[in-house]
């Protein structure tokens, strides 16, 4: 069964980018575009792994990674965090505050395969293994 | 003691030839009665003859011995003592000591005379010295007068207790209001005093430990704070005063800059440079991800590949979009970092004339009026240099002028024949100037004050380089704005010992800081709705009357002045028509009278007025008040005037007519009164603010049991 991925991404051509590369990881993918549509996705659809760009919405994408650990019910849920927000400081927030990966914007497409492949992986550490650092 | 004793010198002298005489007589007296025992009695007369005459021959002798040792002994001693004594005393130089009475005294007159006169050269050396150092202090003096007054730094010196002893021009322009600044006050109604204390803290901690001796910056520190109100921010250095070597702290000296604008540019620059990295993030982030995926094997196709085709189009246009937003705004931002200036272009002219090789200097000539203008004058200065170097060899005579363009000022170059090339003028601009600049060359320089070089033709037909340049920020038509003496006192060094009245009652009335102070009114009726019309004052601080340091307002009473009133102050409705209501005036005039006792001649009267609308401007005037009228009665006789006029008589004050009932002059006459007062107020036992206090309240008391 295909593993289902949900993106939370508000500009049009990332989320356009993200759904393609997604799809070409032989993954199902959705797309939400706020935090509120994502938590209503991710409780509907039970997802294998979210995909969130940090930056949206006066960037609440770490706000909606926080809630997502908060929740015992998604203790398997992988996160990945995207972001132009790079700096030491920014990537170990996202570390901290519950991301199993982050990936800095612009990125390479092969490495966003990568990480995906990495955490989808059946017995995936909690950080995928090939995440960069800023 | 000395008088009775020199005229004792002579009575001795007299007395002892007196007693010679006695003795002589007594002892003729025994031989004649001896020979009459053994002769008889018949012989007596012969004897009697003879032991007189002998006597009257001694005592003859004696007389004329006395007279000779009194005319050249005695009296000549007596004189040069006299002379010596004289000499002594003396608090110049003399002609000498007169030494004539002396010529029967062997070498005493000619040692006396030498005596004296190493003492007199002595003295004239010491009065020399005196005189020249008094004369090298007034010079120093007068020179940190005028250094002080014409750096462009502001300049703050404290005693430890943080009260200012000096301050110059500049720092009275930094740091605004006139009232507040002022000798005698706390550092902290300027700026805020905690960056301030923390420096201080840091340093006295290096020099205590004897770090200052290796560290780089010795006794001095770098500030950063901003004014009381927080509206400039100050950078600046600080510096320990110490007495002497190793001594004690004795205060510090702050020299401070506004760095609002750089601080501001670069805050502002900083910003722009994030917000470039967050609004061109997220499109080039698609961008270079949606290139990847088109290129790449499995590239989209059909629908999904028109998806994307428009997606690249949006993002390409949004990147477009934000680099143009950026350089608006980047092309909006005030150069902070180079220390532009106002510059007047006849100084900058004259400096780029004085740049260029005496051959070429008498080519050039400075056309037009001279025009203010806004820029980094060095390095403007050497590029207009190198582009003349370059550009001479194959012109005439070139001239330089600025006229005013749009909202700019812009510097020509003009002469008559052939244009300079563009390219030939982009090859002298990618040239190094000067060594000074760091291999900048002219672009930068034109980079920096973002301008460059238009070639065109002037209206007269001379071919014409020109650069703009921005206007100058401050307004330099006209009169300074600013109305402070060019050297008031603006220092007093005997403050740094004092510190800060923790108690004002037990201080005494000489080292207390006064505000004396005069209102002018509508009329004498606060009640019936008389208001202030002008509020003037002036500062005592240390005993000195600082003339310098004055607060005089207009104030717009907002009812018509009544003309038995202006026949009185000399104030019009229209001299008052675009002056500020009582309020602000109150606040600023609190503000000036911050720390200090007030003090006004019938002191009640005035009181009554600044209390009347105190609440509305937001301040308590609850100063301690010292009466002049009071404080006469105490000291004078009681049937004795105490108009200002009268009192201003009595001890003396003269004051210029125009001076005279202008609520300024009579602050001053006031003051200079009080302080005359001072002495005897002492001698009457009243020495302490309580104690003036004290005496003005019976006074009052005594007063009115007198007009019930």
């Amino acid at each position: 069964m295909a593993r289902s991925v949900l993106i939370v991404e508000d500009q049009d051509s990332m989320a356009l980018v993200l759904e393609h590369l997604v799809r070409r990881e032989g993954c199902e993918p959705g797309v939400a575009r706020d935090c509120a549509t994502a938590l209503e996705a991710i409780a509907a659809a039970a997802p294998d792994l979210v995909l969130i760009d940090a930056d949206i919405e006066e960037r609440s994408g770490l706000d909606l990674c926080q809630r997502l650990r908060a929740d015992p019910g998604l203790v398997g849920l992988r996160v990945l965090v995207i972001s132009a927000r790079c700096a030491r400081l920014d990537v170990e927030r996202a570390f901290a505050l519950g991301a199993d990966a982050f990936l800095p914007k612009p990125f390479a497409i092969s490495d966003l395969g990568a990480t995906l492949r990495a955490l989808l992986e059946p017995d995936a550490p909690p950080q995928a293994p090939e995440a960069r650092h800023g | 003691m000395a008088e009775r004793e020199r005229l004792g010198l002579r009575l001795r002298i007299f007395l002892f030839f007196a007693l010679i005489v006695c003795l002589s007589a007594v002892a003729i007296g025994a031989g004649t009665w001896a020979a009459a025992v053994r002769l008889g009695p018949e012989a007596l007369p012969h004897l009697v003859l003879t032991g007189g005459s002998a006597w009257f021959v001694i005592a003859l002798a004696a007389l004329l011995i006395w007279q000779k040792f009194d005319e050249n002994v005695a009296r000549p001693i007596v004189a040069l003592s006299h002379e010596l004594e004289r000499e002594s005393t003396a608090t110049a130089a003399r002609a000498g000591v007169n030494t004539a009475p002396a010529r029967y005294l062997g070498a005493l007159g000619p040692a006396i005379e030498r005596a004296t006169g190493a003492l007199s050269e002595e003295r004239a050396a010491t009065a020399a010295r005196i005189a020249a150092a008094t004369r090298e202090a007034e010079t120093a003096k007068a020179r940190l007068e005028s250094v002080l007054s014409e750096l462009k730094q502001a300049v703050i010196i404290c005693n430890r207790e943080h009260l200012i002893l000096l301050y110059n021009t500049e720092a009275v322009r930094l740091l605004g209001v006139p009232e507040t600044v002022g000798l005698g006050r706390p550092l902290s109604t300027l700026m805020r005093d905690e960056p301030i204390r923390h420096a201080l803290e840091r340093v006295e901690a290096r020099y205590r430990a004897g770090r200052h001796l290796a560290h780089p910056d010795g006794l001095s520190i770098a500030v950063l704070t901003t004014t009381a109100t927080g509206e400039r921010t100050l950078a600046g250095r600080l510096g320990l005063i110490v007495d002497g070597t190793g001594g004690e702290v004795s205060g510090f000296a702050i020299s401070l800059g506004d760095v609002t604008q750089q601080i501001e540019a670069a805050s502002a620059r900083d910003r722009l440079i994030w917000d470039m990295i967050d609004t061109l993030t997220p499109p080039l982030a698609a961008l270079a991800a949606m290139g990847e995926i088109l290129v790449a094997p499995g590239a989209p196709e059909g629908e999904a590949r028109a998806a994307f085709d428009a997606a690249v189009a949006a993002e390409s246009h949004r990147a477009a979009e934000a680099i143009a937003t950026m350089a608006e705004r980047h092309a909006g931002l005030r150069s902070g970092v180079w220390p532009m200036e106002d510059t007047y272009s006849p100084t900058l002219f004259a400096c780029v004339v004085g740049r260029l090789p005496m051959s070429l200097q008498g080519r050039v000539r400075v056309e037009g009026e001279g025009l203010w203008l806004h820029a980094e004058t060095y390095s403007i200065v050497e590029l207009l240099a190198h582009v003349l170097k370059r550009l001479m060899p194959g012109t005439g005579a070139v001239a330089l002028a600025a006229e005013r363009r749009g909202g700019n000022v812009a510097v020509d170059l003009l002469w008559g024949g052939e244009p300079v090339s563009l390219a030939t003028l982009e090859a002298w601009l990618a040239e190094p100037l000067d060594h000074a600049l760091g291999h900048l060359t002219g672009r930068d320089v034109l980079a920096r004050h973002r301008t460059g070089f238009l070639p065109n033709r002037a209206p007269d037909g001379r071919v014409r380089l020109r650069l703009p340049l921005r206007a100058p920020i401050h307004d330099h038509e006209g009169a300074p704005a600013m109305p402070l003496p060019r050297r008031p006192e603006f220092y007093d060094f005997d403050l740094m010992n004092r510190a800060l009245p923790a108690d004002l009652a037990g201080q005494d009335l000489r080292h207390l800081s006064y505000v004396v102070f005069d209102t002018e009114t509508t009329g004498l009726n606060p009640s019936q709705g008389d208001r202030i019309v002008q509020i003037a004052g002036v500062r005592i601080v240390n005993g000195r009357l600082l003339r310098g340091e004055v607060f005089d307002e207009l104030v717009n009473p907002g009812r018509p002045i009544p003309a038995a009133s202006t026949r009185i102050h000399h104030i019009t409705d229209a001299m008052v028509a675009n002056r500020p209501p009582v309020e602000p005036v109150l606040r600023r005039f609190h503000a000036f009278a911050r720390g200090a006792v007030l003090i006004a001649h019938n002191a009640a009267f005035d009181m009554r007025f600044l209390g009347l609308r105190q609440a509305e401007a937001g301040v308590r005037f609850d100063h301690p008040v010292l009466d002049t009228v009071l404080l006469s009665a105490l000291i004078s006789d009681p049937t004795a005037e105490h108009t200002l006029d009268a009192l201003a008589e009595r001890f003396g004050v003269t004051l210029l007519p125009e001076e005279r009932h202008t609520a300024l002059g009579d602050s001053i006459a006031t003051a200079m009164v009080f302080l005359r007062m001072l002495d005897l107020l002492a001698a009457r036992g009243i020495r302490t603010l309580a104690e003036a206090q004290e005496a003005s309240d019976t006074m009052v008391a005594l007063r009115r049991r007198q007009s019930y």
